[in-house]
């Protein structure tokens, strides 16, 4: 405001009489002029503060938020009996050694790099699902045959898909491992919904292992192109698709709800059956941990999916939350931020 | 004599307030920056179209014409500067786009300056208004048009690949009006040849019209998807 008024003082004082004597400007032409001219002054001050406080201020709160997003919290109540404290205190325990030996075993196998270990957590994750399906599609061909029967053809073709995404993902791997000088995975603008029907394909000698079905509704005409890594996105549709296909109740239908919110897009991932235990929803995105419940339906797992699934979408600054109770069954929902050319591409869908 | 200018103009102004209305509603729904971008540039130059086009179906005085004129250029000028921002937002650094947010904004600021210096000497022939913007002022204000709406034919251009459904259309539809309507506003600010402002009044029309155009099929889509 100082800057305003000083600017003022110096136009008024020297610059108007100025331009009188060698422009002829008409007094109304020269008020309009002051007044521009304190606008300009205007636009600069603000402009400045902008620049130098408000806007440095605006990313170094962001990044605190990201950060903050990174590290898991647990509340624990002082009001909490002592026996409970001492469960809580027994539990983490319990976490941290079978952290540290799981750290220890991946590190002796694969360097200490934290990227390998996600990548390579991922591609493993990516190749149980068709790996499931074909073990299970397998047996039901076998049965078949062993009964003079002949095979569903839908589980033929669901062979041959899981062959192909197998055989797909071995050479995307070997690529990737081949040129060490990039990284494996990219940011770019990526199409969510062509990543949901990749997985979904991919789930479906699953989902017919499970006897569930999927089904996806899609609440906007137009879902932008996000901001992401292709693969680390298929990777997360991947892993709560599965896990809702795994502790889904039978004949159950998982519901896929995309969405277009804001500046973000939006997809919820919802399946009836056993929910999450109430003390143990504290740790779901936690490594290495796997509730009781899914413990004894999906006795394989090692509990990195949900823990990844977290990670990568906090690195997309992105959200994930779930709600979990016996009456409505399971929902997961994440959010992820629209690329450039969603945002292009919203603005000029009318 | 038949005001040919003030009616064609009118008429563009029609047109963008639909497109500048539509643009409102969706950025209310989706907060989405490039939408709410699009609703601004259009708003002030649909305000623009309607302060050109109004004043000389009701006067011809030639001491109000240039005032209307100039505060038309100026609120032009503030919508071109919501176009330019557009493509500046997606390339440049965030800190570096304030600083370019505020620079366009002082452009303004010194347009408007020298247009109250040398105001303009606006004229009427035979239906059609020769805006007669001093040299200066014509070739800045064209210079900011002619470059926001190339930068947008680029940032177009660059997403058309990864474009689906309606969006490639109307893609197509943007670049053509960006495309004529910089050919028939740049004669518009610095030409004063009676037929060739005759084309550019079309050239403009026919350029924002394809916006407008865009908009009803969009709507009529969606209807019949409903």
């Amino acid at each position: 405001m100082a800057v305003v008024i000083f600017f003022t003082v110096i136009v008024s004082a020297y610059l108007l009489p100025y331009m009188q004597a060698n422009y002829g400007l008409s007094t109304a032409q020269e008020l309009l002029l002051a007044l521009i001219l304190i606008i300009g002054i205007a636009i600069i001050t603000v402009g400045a503060a902008e620049y130098a406080i408000s806007y440095p201020l605006v990313e170094f709160l962001s990044e605190l938020e990201h950060n903050w997003g990174k590290y898991e919290s647990l509340n624990i109540s002082p009001s909490r009996l002592d026996s409970e404290k001492s469960l809580i205190l027994h539990t983490i325990t319990g976490i941290t050694s079978a952290q540290t030996v799981r750290i220890k075993e991946l590190e002796s196998t694969t360097g200490n790099s934290s990227a390998y270990q996600r990548l390579l957590t991922t591609a493993s994750h990516q190749l149980r699902t068709p790996l499931t399906g074909l073990k299970w599609a397998f047996s039901s061909i076998n049965a078949d045959i062993a009964r003079g029967a002949k095979p569903d053809p839908a589980i033929m073709t669901g062979t041959s898909e899981s062959m192909a995404r197998i055989s797909n993902l071995i050479e995307e791997l070997l690529a990737g491992l081949g040129d060490q000088s990039k990284p494996m995975f990219s940011f770019k603008a990526v199409d969510v919904e062509q990543c949901l029907d990749n997985v979904i394909k991919e789930s479906a000698l699953l989902a017919a292992r499970q006897n569930l079905s999927v089904s996806v509704v899609k609440q906007d005409a137009l879902i932008p192109l996000i901001r992401g890594k292709e693969q680390e996105i298929g990777f997360v549709l991947h892993s709560l698709i599965t896990n809702a296909l795994y502790y889904g109740t039978k004949g159950s239908i998982v519901t896929v709800t995309i969405t277009h919110e804001s500046n973000q897009v939006k997809i919820a991932v919802h399946n009836t059956g056993q929910a999450v235990p109430e003390n143990e929803k504290a740790l779901i995105f936690s490594q290495f941990s796997r509730s009781s419940e899914a413990i004894r339906l999906n006795p394989d797992g090692y509990g990195l999916a949900l823990y990844l699934t977290h990670q990568i979408i906090v690195d997309h600054n992105g959200t994930i939350s779930f709600a979990s109770d016996s009456k409505h069954g399971t929902i997961f929902t994440i959010t992820l931020p629209i690329s450039s050319h969603g945002r292009l591409e919203t603005s000029i869908n009318y | 004599m038949f005001p040919i200018t003030s009616w064609s103009f009118i008429l563009d102004g029609i047109f963008l307030s639909v497109f500048s209305y539509n643009r409102f509603r969706e950025y209310g729904r989706t907060s989405n920056y490039v939408t709410g971008q699009y609703f601004f540039a259009s708003f002030y130059v649909s305000i623009a179209f309607f302060i050109y086009g109004l004043p000389s179906l009701i006067t011809d005085d030639l001491k109000i014409l240039p005032v209307f004129a100039g505060i038309a250029l100026v609120t032009n000028a503030i919508g071109f500067t919501y176009f330019f921002l557009i493509p500046l937002n997606g390339w440049l650094r965030p800190r570096t786009y304030i600083l370019a947010k505020y620079g366009l904004f002082l452009f303004v600021a010194t347009l408007a300056a020298v247009l109250i210096i040398i105001p303009p000497m606006t004229s009427f022939n035979a239906g059609i208004i020769h805006w007669r913007f001093g040299p200066i002022v014509g070739i800045l204000a064209a210079i900011q048009m002619d470059i926001a709406f190339m930068l947008n034919i680029i940032l177009l251009r660059t997403h058309f690949y990864h474009l689906k459904q309606l969006s490639v259309l109307n893609a197509i539809l943007l670049i053509i009006t960006f495309t004529l309507a910089g050919l028939g506003g740049t004669y518009q600010y610095v030409g004063d040849s009676y037929p060739l402002l005759v084309l550019s009044s079309i050239s403009l029309c026919v350029g924002i019209g394809a916006i407008f155009f865009s908009v009803i099929r969009g709507g009529i889509a969606r209807l019949f998807n409903q």
